[in-house]
């Protein structure tokens, strides 16, 4: 009996998510707290929704209580012929400066469904300079279907080709319930189209990290820009780093040094330096000095010796000297 | 306890009473209460909106407004659109047809959404009634002599679903007769939908 519950034990501590899991679960839940819309079919439509969620979350999910901020930037885009849209900008560049891209890592639902997807045990499809190139893939989805269709056609672009939050959170969370049944009747090639895409990045997921935040989110691009400038993420100390690579080899992101436009803040890297040059910005304030975050996954593990620099690699730009 | 455990425990606590209140709140105190609105069966609420008129293929404010209980002794039709809405611009010359079969008993009124720059969408619509997807023999009328108002508080007062094209039928002594979903009406469907009710 006694071996069963230490058995049981040792499992929970096993798989105890880490702290990022449980920062993502908590978001995930709290832009959706809603929850009586799944059960009514209908879409919140209170004060709230005024505000938007810095993550990728569907305005049209029965359980959201606030915007999609990818939603409103188009939105308003598209009636930008009224009024100039400061007020969406305002909030965007506001996360951006606060948070950047520790949005994706930390208070992404989407980003979350891609990485419990992941955890499924199959061959994986590892990072490459193919996947590097990928990667800008998604400035263009930014730039046509978030500015130019809005803009010039008043077309939400993202929101109505690509995106799958909207498939899965609206699309399907509407439909399945039965008072919406009569919409089944208006559904055409475009959902067709969107489903499709859906099922393809839900199963490419599986094999590919991350797939969508990598190579189609726009918000990820958006967020990238305040990278070097964000209060909080991922600092590097030029002083202490041997630009040994071991952080951008074990990265799942396409980043060519750590912080940089790819990186999602998720901390991954801060174990493996071998020089501890890997911080949190502010940790300063809140950690003693050397006292880094260890992630729960137990299989990265720090090496003790070097590894040979990547021929390609230079590790330049603006990270912090403290 | 050290200064980084205190703050530890209070932001964990704070986060949890955050998402403990959202989830209460929303669920439980900011309920739908959309058994107060009117369904079928249910004496509408009267209201006054801003209507306009087609003057030589342009659409004017008129000095009057739209009220409901004007209008008691005639069947009234209101249907919402909005600008964006492609489906609602195309169905509109069908609700305009009805209007003029069955004018003696009917009364057709056409409600958009958007209640700012009401004058500026309905310039657009006159032009641009339904676009080149939705092209038919009405692509290009401007004759309509069912009313046009525009204004966002009347739907709030049904319990329709959450889109547009949809269509509220009240009879004569205004109440609710027929709510339709959301979705687009050809000229056969509006009158298979809606004659019984006149």
């Amino acid at each position: 009996m006694k071996k069963f519950f230490s058995k049981i034990k040792n499992w929970f501590v096993k798989i105890k998510p880490s702290k990022r899991k449980i920062v993502q679960l908590y978001s995930a839940l709290l832009y959706n707290a809603n929850i009586k819309g799944f059960f009514n079919g209908r879409i919140y439509e209170g004060k709230t929704k005024n505000m938007c969620v810095p993550g990728l979350n569907c305005y049209s999910c029965p359980g959201a209580v606030g915007s999609c901020p990818m939603g409103s930037l188009q939105n308003a885009l598209s009636a930008s012929g009224a009024r100039t849209p400061a007020y969406i900008f305002g909030i965007i560049i506001l996360f951006g400066l606060l948070l950047g891209r520790t949005i994706c890592g930390w208070l992404c639902p989407i980003g979350l469904g891609q990485e419990l997807l992941y955890k499924i045990k199959t061959p994986k499809l590892k990072k490459s300079k193919v996947t590097r190139v990928l990667s800008y893939f998604k400035y263009f989805v930014l730039i046509g279907l978030v500015v130019i269709l809005p803009l010039f056609w008043a077309i939400p672009g993202f929101c109505e080709y690509i995106c799958p939050a909207g498939t899965i959170e609206g699309g399907v969370g509407l439909l399945s319930h039965p008072n919406n049944a009569s919409q089944l009747g208006n559904l055409g090639a475009l959902f067709s189209w969107k489903f499709t895409l859906l099922v393809l990045i839900v199963v490419g997921s599986v094999f590919v990290f991350r797939l969508f935040c990598r190579f189609l989110c726009p918000l990820g691009a958006l967020y990238g820009f305040f990278c070097r400038i964000a209060l909080l993420g991922i600092k590097l100390d030029k002083n202490e780093c041997t630009d040994c690579g071991l952080c951008v080899s074990v990265c799942k992101m396409d980043i060519k040094r750590v912080g940089d436009h790819e990186c999602i803040q998720c901390g991954d890297c801060i174990s493996v330096c071998p020089t501890k040059a890997i911080s949190w910005k502010g940790s300063k304030l809140f950690l003693r000095k050397n006292n880094v975050d260890l992630p729960a996954d137990t299989d990265i593990k720090p090496l003790n010796g070097m590894l040979k620099p990547k021929a390609d690699e230079n590790t330049q730009g603006g990270a912090d000297n403290e | 306890m050290n200064k980084e455990k205190i703050f530890k425990i209070s932001a964990v606590s704070l986060a949890g009473a955050v998402l403990c209140g959202a989830l209460v709140y929303f669920n439980f105190i900011d309920t739908d209460d959309i058994e107060q609105k009117a369904g079928v069966g249910d004496i509408s609420a009267d209201f006054t909106i801003d209507k306009f008129t087609v003057e030589d293929g342009i659409f004017v404010l008129d000095d009057e407004k739209f009220t409901l209980s004007d209008y008691k002794g005639k069947v009234v039709v209101l249907n919402f659109w909005a600008s964006w809405c492609q489906p609602c611009r195309f169905e509109i010359p069908f609700f305009n047809e009805f209007h003029e079969k069955y004018s003696t008993e009917v009364e057709v009124v056409i409600i958009n959404q958007e209640s700012a720059n009401s004058q500026k969408i309905l310039d657009d619509y006159v032009n641009n009634p339904a676009d080149a997807n939705y092209a038919n023999d009405y692509s290009k009328w401007t004759e309509y002599s069912c009313t046009f108002a525009c204004s966002n508080q009347v739907m709030p007062l049904y319990q329709v679903g959450q889109g547009v094209p949809v269509t509220i039928v009240l009879d004569r002594d205004g109440k609710v007769q027929h709510i339709t979903e959301v979705g687009f009406h050809d000229y056969q469907s509006v009158e298979n939908e809606l004659l019984k009710y006149l």
